[in-house]
This record gives C-alpha cells, sequence and structure tokens, in this order.
C-alpha cells in the first residue's frame, strides 16, 4: 500500500469491507452512515473490521489507538454518534500518512 | 539466544484468565514463556510483569491468532529461544453471545477460525520445534462443545471442532511424541461471566456437584498435570473439569 492512497479508494476499499462483515447493501454505506448504529455492527464485527482494513492497507491498528481516534465515552454516545463511514475513512487516511508519508 | 536444552512454553490467549493461571504454574518451573495476547497490551505488559520476578524469561506476542502472520512471529521467538517448544497451551475463544440462527456469516468464520482453527495453525508453525523437544499440546474446550447454551453464538461449534481437531492431532503428531489433549473447562469465575445470560451463574452453581464456579486455578492445574510428565501415556484426550456439572 502506498502512501498515494486517494481518499476516493479508501472509501471504496473500506465500504467493500463494510458490505462484507455486515452483510449491508453498499448503498447504506455512506460517509455519514454511523458504524454501529446506522450499519448494525456488533463488537465482534469491530474486530473483524479492524482485522481487514489492517490487511487491505497493511497498517496496525491498536485498541489505544482507536481509543484516541473517536474517544471513550461509549456511556454518553458520543463515540457511537462519531464512528461514521467517514471518520473511519479519514483514520485510515491519517494512519496511511503516518506509516508510508 | 539461550541454551537449546531450556523449556520453553508458548500460550495462546496467555493474558487471558486461565492462559494467564497457566503461565503462573509454569512460571514455577522456570521455563521460558512465550504469551500470544490479541490487543491489551497494559494487561499483557502487567502478565509479564508479574511473571518476570519467577521464571528466566517472558516475550510478549500481539496479534489475531487467526492471522499466520502471527504464527511466523511465534515461531521466529522459538527459534530465538532455542528452537524448542516443550509446551503449547490453546486458551483463545471469541463469540459474539447471541442465538445461533442469529449469527451471521462473518461472524461465524471469525469465531471458528480463532478459536479453533488457529490450534492447527499454531501446531502446523510449531510442528518441528514440538517435536524437537518431545512436547505436549494442551487445548482449552468449554461446555458448549457438548452441551446447549443459551446465547452462546458460535462459540458451541467452535469448541467441538477444537476436541475433534485434538483427536486428529494427536494421532498425527503421536510419532512424534508430542501429545495433544484437551480441557473441557466448566464455568469459572472470570470478566467473561459479565456477558452470560442474567440468573446463568446460579443456575450453574445450583446444578453443580460441587456447588462453586470453578476458578482459572482449577483448570490450570488440570492443563500443567496433561502438559507434564506424569500424563505422558495420555494423548486425544478431553478431561472434563467442571466439578462434576457434566454429570446433572
Amino acid at each position: 500500500m502506498s502512501g498515494t492512497t486517494s481518499p476516493e479508494q479508501i472509501f471504496e476499499k473500506v465500504r467493500g469491507i463494510l458490505v462484507d462483515v455486515l452483510s449491508v447493501e453498499a448503498g447504506r454505506v455512506v460517509p455519514e452512515a454511523r458504524v454501529i448504529l446506522d450499519l448494525g455492527a456488533e463488537s465482534i464485527d469491530l474486530l473483524d473490521l479492524r482485522f481487514r482494513v489492517e490487511k487491505a492497507f497493511d497498517i496496525h491498528i491498536t485498541k489505544d489507538d482507536l481509543a484516541a481516534a473517536f474517544g471513550q465515552t461509549i456511556e454518553t454516545g458520543e463515540y457511537l454518534a462519531r464512528f461514521t463511514v467517514g471518520a473511519l475513512c479519514g483514520y485510515v487516511e491519517q494512519r496511511l500518512e503516518q506509516v508510508h508519508g | 539466544m539461550v541454551e537449546p536444552a531450556a523449556r520453553v512454553s508458548v500460550i495462546l490467549g496467555g493474558t487471558g484468565s486461565i492462559g494467564a493461571a497457566v503461565a503462573r504454574r509454569l512460571a514455577g518451573t522456570g521455563a521460558a514463556l512465550v504469551l500470544v495476547y490479541l490487543q491489551d497490551r497494559a494487561r499483557a505488559e502487567a502478565v509479564a510483569a508479574e511473571l518476570r520476578g519467577r521464571t528466566r524469561e517472558v516475550r510478549l506476542v500481539e496479534g489475531n491468532v487467526a492471522d499466520a502472520v502471527v504464527h511466523e512471529r511465534i515461531g521466529r521467538t522459538v527459534a530465538d529461544l532455542g528452537g524448542h517448544c516443550h509446551n503449547l497451551v490453546h486458551s483463545v475463544g471469541l463469540t459474539s453471545f447471541k442465538p445461533i440462527l442469529r449469527v451471521r456469516p462473518n461472524q461465524w468464520d471469525l469465531i471458528l477460525e480463532v478459536s479453533a482453527r488457529s490450534l492447527l495453525d499454531a501446531v502446523s508453525a510449531l510442528a518441528e520445534p514440538l517435536a524437537a523437544a518431545h512436547g505436549s499440546v494442551v487445548a482449552i474446550s468449554s461446555q458448549g462443545a457438548s452441551r446447549f447454551i443459551p446465547g452462546y453464538g458460535a462459540l458451541g461449534p467452535a469448541k467441538a471442532a477444537l476436541e475433534s481437531l485434538v483427536r486428529q492431532l494427536a494421532c498425527e503428531m503421536a510419532p512424534r511424541a508430542v501429545r495433544v489433549n484437551a480441557v473441557r473447562a466448566g464455568l469459572i469465575e472470570s470478566e467473561v461471566l459479565q456477558y452470560f445470560p442474567t440468573g446463568m451463574r446460579e443456575a450453574v452453581v445450583q446444578r453443580t456437584p460441587l456447588g462453586r464456579l470453578g476458578t482459572a486455578d482449577d483448570v490450570a492445574a488440570v492443563v500443567e498435570f496433561l502438559l507434564g510428565p506424569a500424563a505422558s501415556w495420555i494423548t486425544g484426550q478431553v478431561l472434563e473439569v467442571d466439578g462434576g456439572f457434566s454429570l446433572t
């Protein structure tokens, strides 16, 4: 995976992964869709999603990275609202820049 | 590098309740420990710090045991420790707590890969170091392998596959003097209990002849036995460790 992956390419890959993992129609996977609240991801799906994103983009994602990116305030609902498809793509883009320059 | 004769134990799920309890027991034998964990680095570092005062070496390997890359890392670590693997413990399980009819295909695949196929991956990757040490393998199974547990998702079928795999591996590895067994553990006191249906803990205690849930060390003690020389003529077996629950 080179550092020149465009935001559009990242979105297409992430969308494909979400369609496979969550068995949702591609049309529902839009940037503003919330992965848990709108697309129905369960905790095991988030793990599956992480593994597949790591493979697809050749990056290593730690639990701490995710907590830092999306916040840990699950109780207040902040995390649920912030964890959108667009935010996930933005996170991948940021990690690719960090890793591959 | 350390001397080749040094005992090396690899524990998949080595920082979980049962895995860490096994590690504590094996630390007492002076074995070098390779603890494999999924993602909780802080917890893994805490377990390693506790054990480092009690044994000569503790190595941590992070990652998904369903990923071949992790097994390559484990193999390199074992090679660095002298190339022998005396003990391999598989204490890994993943599920989505819900009725089996609500388990989606990707969830089924991930649960089976992590909870069952990873034993095959580990034994394949460590076949030579295990044979070189005339090693022993123990997998942790659960009651769900042989009976219905409400809301257990796909973990019951995964554990059934794990037990079957133990028998296959036992026969195929026997000519190389490697033994493979399983412990079918009953419900133990651990953080995982919070995910089980309300009231299940009390119901299990009531049905258990010995009148209590198990502890991680209850299971670890049997794992230690199966790994050791006292079990040298036991292979391909699944030992119930459940306070008698399976009898009722």
